[in-house]
């Protein structure tokens, strides 16, 4: 008896030790710039909540909105935050026109009514060889996927695990908003996947090796062949299914929208993709979009080679530009 | 004779050294403290373990692109 009594201390105690951390998390967790690289369904669920009453200018699409390998506070969006735009930026690495439509999916089902939506079209996603075709991030299959049609699902290949420890997983994240949160916790206190990871690039950068994997991954050209398909576009790709989709809920939800085309390096690419079937690639779109009343922003070739990392993420200075660019066409 | 009990000749009994502990006052006494501290340390250490912890626990790991 005396033994349980002091499990059962034990327990109370680990509880409300437990319980006091996972409120220090849910007051101190911010409101980030943007979505960190493996964002968690609780943090996106949370960030969703809050806009729900503030109507946002949100910036969906890939990581050429998101800002890759550049700080947040350097990404166009948090630019134009710091001017005073009320903006959510959804934008994420890995995306596509397929997540672009499922994040859109997800925040109108939890009630958010963007004041503007900009999006993000980008031609290299349209080839099947692409890591993020019929793929959606995990946190958004996961929330989207009990809104989607049969059909919609059929064209995507899912990767939610199943398994009973995964949905053990899910559901702990679900109540315990520490656990739920921990992907992203992680991400913003070491910017990295997690504390190892931190470390080993910490290490990196002493022994030199960052350094010598900067020059051995440096963006040449020939890293490039067979990223973009310039096959025509049709009704087949997946694609351009979704990308119909993101038009006919705009058209459906009456949401004012702008889909900038992405900022594409034309210097490093300039042997694949200076060539009509490309620009056929880019007239194709702009129709789909157009014809439903969306304003198109062709920056495809608006920028220099200078200011990108390479083949279409922007540097500090690109961001500084694209924010300049888009602020001109925000509605005041 | 009991058996239990011996003196031992300048021995010191144990509760006065603990009460010379600074850390044993500022728990207040180990039998009242041990179960509370031991939950909190529980609960510390599943703290560290979800924010230090490796993603390979995470489900949602998405790091190819």
């Amino acid at each position: 008896m005396r033994f349980l009594r002091f499990l059962g201390t034990v327990a109370v105690a680990t509880l409300l030790t437990l319980a006091a951390a996972d409120a220090i998390a849910r007051a101190a967790f911010p409101h980030l710039l943007r979505l960190e690289r493996d964002f968690s369904a609780t943090y996106l669920r949370r960030v969703l909540s809050a806009d729900r009453n503030r109507r946002p200018i949100v910036v969906l699409g890939d990581s050429a909105l998101w800002g890759y390998d550049i700080h947040a506070d350097q990404v166009a969006a948090s630019i134009l935050m710091r001017r005073g735009w009320p903006i959510e930026n959804l934008a994420y690495e890995g995306g596509s026109t397929a997540n672009t439509y499922a994040m859109l999916r997800v925040l109108l089902h939890a009630g958010v009514r963007p004041r503007l939506l900009v999006f993000n079209v980008n031609l290299k996603e349209f080839s099947a060889g692409d890591s993020a075709y019929r793929t959606l991030h995990p946190t958004v299959e996961r929330l989207v996927w009990p809104l989607l049609t049969p059909a919609e699902r059929a064209l995507l290949v899912p990767h939610v695990k199943q398994t009973l420890d995964a949905k053990i997983d899910r559901a702990l994240g679900n109540v315990w908003f520490l656990y739920g949160i921990r992907s992203d916790l992680r991400d913003k206190l070491f910017g990295h996947t997690d504390m190892a990871h931190a470390i080993r690039a910490w290490t990196n950068g002493l022994s030199g090796e960052r350094a010598r994997l900067a020059v051995a991954t440096a963006p040449t050209a020939d890293r490039y062949l067979g990223t973009y398909d310039l096959a025509p576009l049709t009704r087949s790709n997946v694609e351009v299914v979704f990308l119909r989709k993101i038009v006919s809920v705009v058209e459906r939800r009456h949401l004012p929208a702008i889909a900038i085309l992405t900022p594409t390096n034309h210097t490093l690419l300039h042997e694949y993709i200076d060539s009509p079937a490309y620009q056929g690639q880019l007239a194709y779109v702009s129709a789909i979009l157009r014809r439903a009343g969306i304003r198109v922003l062709d920056y495809d070739a608006n920028f220099p080679a200078r200011d990108f990392i390479d083949n279409d993420h922007l540097t500090p200075a690109g961001n500084a530009t694209l924010a300049a660019m888009l602020e001109r066409e925000l509605p005041r | 004779m009991d058996d239990r009990h011996v003196d031992v000749p300048g021995a010191v009994p144990v509760e006065q050294v603990l009460r010379s502990d600074p850390l044993y006052r500022l728990l207040g006494g180990a039998r009242l403290a041990t179960p509370w501290v031991l939950g909190v340390v529980i609960g510390l250490i599943v703290v560290v373990a979800i924010v230090l912890g490796p993603s390979a626990d995470s489900h949602f790991i998405y790091t190819d692109f």
